[in-house]
């Protein structure tokens, strides 16, 4: 049988197929299709010819939903909300990110004003009803939500995390009176405490359903089986077409997240159970870890400023430096990066499409670090122009301007790597870095030596990466419940009857792949009682009290530095399903020891004072040793290897690199 | 001037700035509060060692401008600090009010001393009269809290038990205070720390010097995007509009000598200080004018010492922006924070309307109350502010709904506030009609309905209750504040209820259970006449 992984990014739609017997790979591209993403689908799956009937899974990673978000091009769809809360999207946090900007604008909500309705009743903070529901006085409201002619209705009704009642008496009057709107709860969303963050999710999933739904429709008739299709979600699981269409929110880092099951397989591969992902592409710069083949989930995330979705994500920190981001000099006189991208259009200007701004990109070809004769002709030249309107600014050589850019840009990521590491407890020196997307390969060394990671798994097929990772990709089901409670009034037994609870929600929601045994993962959300915010905590099934107490504490104290000792609350509780499909064992190549490299050419790099040796990556077979300097070229990317750093190619075609 | 590189400079400011993010997050994470980690009330900044502001967060701006006092207190007193040592204060007159403390850790790198990572953040309770704070009627400092003189809370790392016991001994929720007291060490400690990491790669002098590079680019940014403001003398008067003993109204009266080197804000004219809190510390006012200044010129350049040092301030001795023990000034983080800096952009307003924004609701509308939880037997201290319109610009209407004048405030979530203070909000909404009209409208303020499920002890300390918002180039004004109270189905304001000097500073009025207290915030002025529209 064949697994296939299709991602389909802003600019082409990657396909992956594995075949399973022999673990052989295929790979294709094909433009994408922004305005029908359901014909390049076809045409990738067409490239690679592979039947139908013969794939097991197929995997798809989208930006579908984040898309319409941005672009507030999704439904006309209204919020139902109780009596007195009709701005909570306008309201929304009432901030704003710069303190002094009297000019700046608050975004826009995904829906109007006048389309935000209220209904008759009220739930407290303890879960008791001051204000029962009352069913005709909310099928009035409905008619008058309906007679404003929406696709879908959100509800989001005060402290429903604790009591989802009243929510489902309205969306069963909603179905009643017109069963094909498309309705989402949030106690069914985010059954989770704050307001303005519930509504906002469960307002974003109604948003996208219409259209995922239509989405998920074509490509089932266009593949012409119903169970064919299923979507990664944001926290690395797969899931159906028809969990996809339900909760189309759980979509928003589809993308990304294949990336980051990209390195967990490739660290699987080589042994590194202690990972950090970097993906390098054109606008953006993202920064997974992956501790002992597990990563964190976070359980926010802003699709843009001032709208969080809480749905459990990959924890991928962005940062605005890619290969496109601008290279600038700002009104003090400094240099900046990004976060302006030159995009794929004009984008950089080596090539040459009218891009004049300098950019990472033109300073990297400036170095020598990419080669000018890829799948996309670079001009030097133009590159050496841009960069020189940085150079002229402070008085300096080209070549140092485009060293100084570099750096720069470095500082930046390294940063956001330390973020995710360093100052979350984590010890690079124990992990290895998995650098992918087009500029990944420049930089990656230098960032590793500057972070203190000593060795770098360089992927056999960088290029499509994140839908390499979805072909691996484990079919996850998560759901979580508000608790609410102090830890010292539960027993092991409320606990272990809480996560039942969830079981059972999960066992009416399986998925229709032919999938190993269910392995489950317990957390919980805690916090110091008066605490406001709560951390995510590994937890088994069984553990005592102060057990949890102890795993939370070390957590705390690992974060923020400090243990209080005072009492621990449970605000809430996940559980996550767990279901792997047969592993995937990649075809191995004979190891040659002691095989040379043969340089294709050298090339002579600044700050360098030898020419360097240049070697085509498909030709480094398994064994293969190279020493620093060197650079190791690919069809569309290329990898730097500094001075002192060496590299061996291992039976997969990974390029190990120690720094 | 530094022997750094311009790009190193670069590195080395951005990663000052994450740091104080950094910062930010671990307070927000640890705190206790729903004041620190829901409402974002509090500041992070990097000083060097002279005591000079580096780089601040995203904050609030009268917290940020007020620790330019605190700290020049800190390197005069402590002129040989110690790796481990942290200070602490909320002395009014070096700072702002009493309920802000600051948390300052001197920086050591390879033993020498960098600098200091400081923290200001206000505390639901710092004990006096009033629980919460927010007494309006106050007539001396003491009454509005506990006074922390400067004071050492760790020494060589070790904590100084009778400075924290002595502290929490005069607070109404020690405990509460002493979490939110340990997010804000914690926060410093990662500052060290991060700080450290970097000298290990760049060096001590590149840290040291980095940090001089950093004030430099700012104060040249500043002093170029100063270029596109007339020189010229700029004068305006605004008003606080009663005191809460007497419908007196309090004059600032500001006049502006913008020139090509910087600005000079003379309050010559202000009134005499108030008997009770509506006043400025000199500090306060000072860091408020920053705020407008910032606003007006490039809200863009990193705010710090570079930008300071451009801006001299004169205020005259015991008036309402320059106030002296006994007075006192409870008020001057939200009063007095929003309307020296609206008084300045009023100054501004007529020959560069384009660069300011009319009037916005101006008033913190600061409550405080107290009750007690059944369930528990104890009482609950809470205290609140509340957002509101923003001015129309000359392009576009006001925000409705935030958080303004120089701040990163963020509301509380009603279910988390539910959860805490004994009350159920009927309402949170905006409020319809506040925005001033105009060719741009104003943006509208919010009204927030609390029915008491116990008796609630109040305090209140606002304005701009009978000032209304002003409107710009012919804008409507923007509603005034309100607060009322609706008992046995009557709604009436509050200080008619309780036949109250002013309507918006009282102190400890009892509320009964089942009332329902109702917060209206005020609208933004409008810009330009409706006529204009075409």
């Amino acid at each position: 049988m064949k697994r296939v992984g299709i991602d389909i990014g802003g600019t082409f739609t990657d396909i992956v197929v594995f075949d399973e017997a022999t673990g052989q790979v295929i790979r294709s591209k094909t433009p994408s299709t922004p305005d029908a993403p359901e014909e390049g689908f076809i045409k990738a799956l067409e490239l690679v010819d592979v039947p139908v009937s013969d794939i097991r899974a197929l995997v798809h990673g989208t930006t579908i939903v984040t898309n319409l978000i941005l672009e507030r091009d999704g439904a006309r769809v209204a919020l139902i909300t109780t009596r007195g809360f009709r701005d909570v999207l306008e309201i929304m946090r009432a901030t704003r990110p710069l303190p002094y900007d009297l000019h700046w604008k608050k975004p826009t909500p995904l829906i109007p004003r006048e389309l935000c309705f209220e209904v008759d009743e009220r739930i407290m903070a303890d879960g008791t009803i001051a204000v029962p529901i009352d069913r005709a006085a909310v099928a009035a409201v409905i008619d008058t939500v309906l007679a404003a002619g929406v696709e879908g209705i959100a509800v989001s009704l005060m402290h429903a995390y604790q009591d989802a009642s009243h929510e489902r008496v309205v969306a069963e009057i909603i179905r009643e009176k017109a069963p094909h709107i498309h309705v989402s709860i949030s106690s069914e969303i985010c059954r989770e405490i704050r307001e303005y963050e519930r509504a906002n999710t469960t307002v974003a999933n109604v948003y996208a359903m219409p259209r995922v739904r239509r989405y998920v429709s074509a490509l089932r008739e266009r593949v012409g089986r119903d169970d064919l299709v299923n979507y990664l979600s944001s926290e690395g699981g797969i899931q159906d077409g028809e969990a996809a269409a339900t909760r189309p929110v759980t979509l928003c880092v589809s993308g990304p997240a294949g990336g980051v099951l990209g390195g967990s397989f490739v660290g699987e591969l080589t042994g590194d159970p202690n990972l950090v992902t970097v993906d390098m592409g054109g606008t953006s710069f993202d920064v997974a870890v992956i501790r002992d083949g597990r990563f964190d989930l976070k359980n926010t995330f802003e699709i843009e400023w001032g709208l969080p979705v809480k749905t459990p994500t990959i924890d991928i920190k962005t940062i605005g430096a890619g290969g496109g981001s601008i290279v600038w000099i700002d009104e003090g006189g400094a240099l900046r990066v990004g976060p302006q991208s030159a995009g794929a259009e004009p984008g950089p200007a080596c090539y040459g499409r009218g891009g004049t701004h300098c950019t990472v990109t033109d300073a990297n070809l400036v170095l020598g670090l990419i080669k000018p004769d890829g799948l996309m002709p670079l001009d030097r030249s133009l590159a050496e122009a841009a960069v020189k309107t940085i150079a002229d600014h402070f008085g300096v050589s080209i070549q140092e301007a485009a060293e100084g850019i570099y750096r720069v840009v470095n500082a930046l990521m390294a940063v956001a790597i330390r973020q995710m590491t360093v100052e979350k407890g984590i010890d690079p020196r124990d992990f290895a870095l998995v650098p992918f997307g087009g500029a990944g390969g420049q930089h990656a060394a230098v960032l590793a030596a500057e972070v203190g990671i000593p060795r770098i798994l360089v992927p056999n097929m960088p290029s499509v990466f994140s839908a390499y990772g979805m072909v691996g990709a484990p079919i996850k089901i998560s759901r979580s419940g508000a608790v609410m409670k102090l830890l010292d009034d539960m027993t092991p037994d409320d606990i272990a009857a809480f996560f039942a609870g969830l079981h059972d929600e999960i066992a009416g929601a399986a998925v229709g792949i032919d999938a190993g045994e269910r392995r489950f993962e317990y957390s919980l959300d805690l916090k110091y009682a008066k605490q406001a915010h709560e951390i995510g905590v590994v937890v088994e099934p069984g553990w005592s009290t102060a057990r949890i107490v102890q795993a939370f504490e070390d957590r705390h104290f690992q974060l923020y530095g400090t243990r209080l000792g005072h009492a621990v609350m449970v605000v809430a509780g996940r559980l996550a399903a767990i279901a792997e499909l047969p592993a995937l064992s990649p075809e191995r190549e004979a190891v040659q020891e002691g095989a040379v490299a043969e340089s294709i050419r050298q090339e002579s790099l600044p700050g360098i004072s030898d020419s360097v040796a240049v070697y085509d990556r498909t030709r480094l077979v398994p064994g293969t040793r190279i020493a620093g300097p060197c650079l190791v070229e690919e069809v569309d990317t290329s990898f730097f290897v500094p001075t002192g750093a060496t590299g061996v190619v291992d039976t997969y075609r990974n390029l190990i690199v120690s720094v | 001037m530094t022997a750094l590189d311009p790009f190193t400079q670069q590195i080395i400011r951005n990663y000052l700035f994450s740091t104080t993010e950094e910062m930010i997050q671990a307070t927000v994470m640890t705190a206790y509060s729903p004041t620190f980690s829901e409402g974002f009330d509090f500041s992070c900044a990097l000083f060097d060692r002279a005591g000079k502001m580096v780089i601040q967060s995203r904050g609030v701006g009268v917290h940020l401008g007020s620790l330019v006092g605190a700290m020049k207190a800190v390197a005069e007193k402590f002129v040989d600090p110690e790796p481990g040592d942290v200070f602490i204060t909320n002395n009014p007159y070096l700072a702002t009010h009493q309920s802000d403390v600051v948390v300052c850790r001197p920086m050591f790198c390879d033993g020498r001393h960098v600098g200091h990572a400081v923290h200001i953040g206000h505390w639901t309770d710092i004990g006096g009269m009033s629980a919460g704070g927010c007494a309006g009627t106050s007539t001396h400092v003491v009454q509005d809290g506990l006074i922390i003189p400067l004071s050492r809370l760790y020494r060589r790392g070790v904590l100084v038990e009778e400075t924290r016991d002595f502290i929490l001994a005069n607070v109404r929720l020690p405990e509460d205070d002493w979490g939110d007291l340990m997010s804000q060490i914690s926060a410093t400690a990662i500052a060290e720390t991060r700080i450290q990491r970097l000298a290990e790669r760049y060096g001590v002098d590149a840290v040291i010097d980095g940090m001089n590079a950093a004030i430099g680019y700012s104060r040249t940014r500043f002093l170029a995007k100063m270029r596109d403001i007339p020189d010229g003398v700029y004068e305006a008067v605004d008003y606080i509009e009663d005191d809460g003993l007497t419908d007196a109204r309090y004059a600032i009266q500001v006049k502006v000598t913008k020139g090509p080197d910087g600005f000079l804000l003379d309050f010559e004219g202000s009134s005499p200080q108030a008997p009770t809190p509506v006043n400025a510390t000199f500090t306060s006012a000072r860091a408020s004018a920053y705020a407008a200044i910032v606003a007006i010129v490039d809200p863009a350049t990193p705010v710090n010492a570079g930008i300071f040092d451009l801006i001299e301030m004169r205020a005259p001795d015991r008036s309402i922006v320059n106030a002296a023990w006994p007075a006192p000034v409870y008020g001057c983080t939200f009063e007095m924070a929003k309307r020296v800096p609206e008084t300045i952009l009023k100054a501004f307003s007529h020959r560069i309307p384009a660069r300011v924004a009319a009037g916005s609701h101006a008033s913190g509308n600061n409550l405080a109350g107290r009750a007690r939880d059944p369930k528990t037997g104890e009482d609950v201290v809470w205290y609140n502010y509340y957002e509101g319109g923003q001015g129309a610009t000359t392009v576009a209407d006001g925000n409705d709904a935030v958080y303004f004048w120089g701040e990163t405030s963020h509301n509380q979530p009603i279910e988390i506030w539910e959860h805490k203070y004994q009350v159920l909000v009927e309402r949170y909404a905006l409020r319809d009609g506040s925005g001033g009209d105009g060719q741009f409208r104003g943006g509208d303020g919010t009204v927030h309905e609390y029915r008491l499920l116990q008796d609630h002890y109040l305090s209140g300390l606002g304005d701009r209750h009978r000032v209304a918002p002003w409107g710009l180039e012919g804008g409507e004004p923007g509603a005034p504040n309100r607060w009322s109270l609706r008992r046995d189905g009557v709604t009436r304001e509050l200080g008619d209820v309780y036949g109250l000097k002013s309507p918006s500073k009282f102190y400890n009025i009892h509320l009964l259970k089942d009332d329902v207290l109702i917060i209206e915030t005020g609208g933004g002025g409008g810009y330009g006449t409706t006529e204009a529209i075409v």
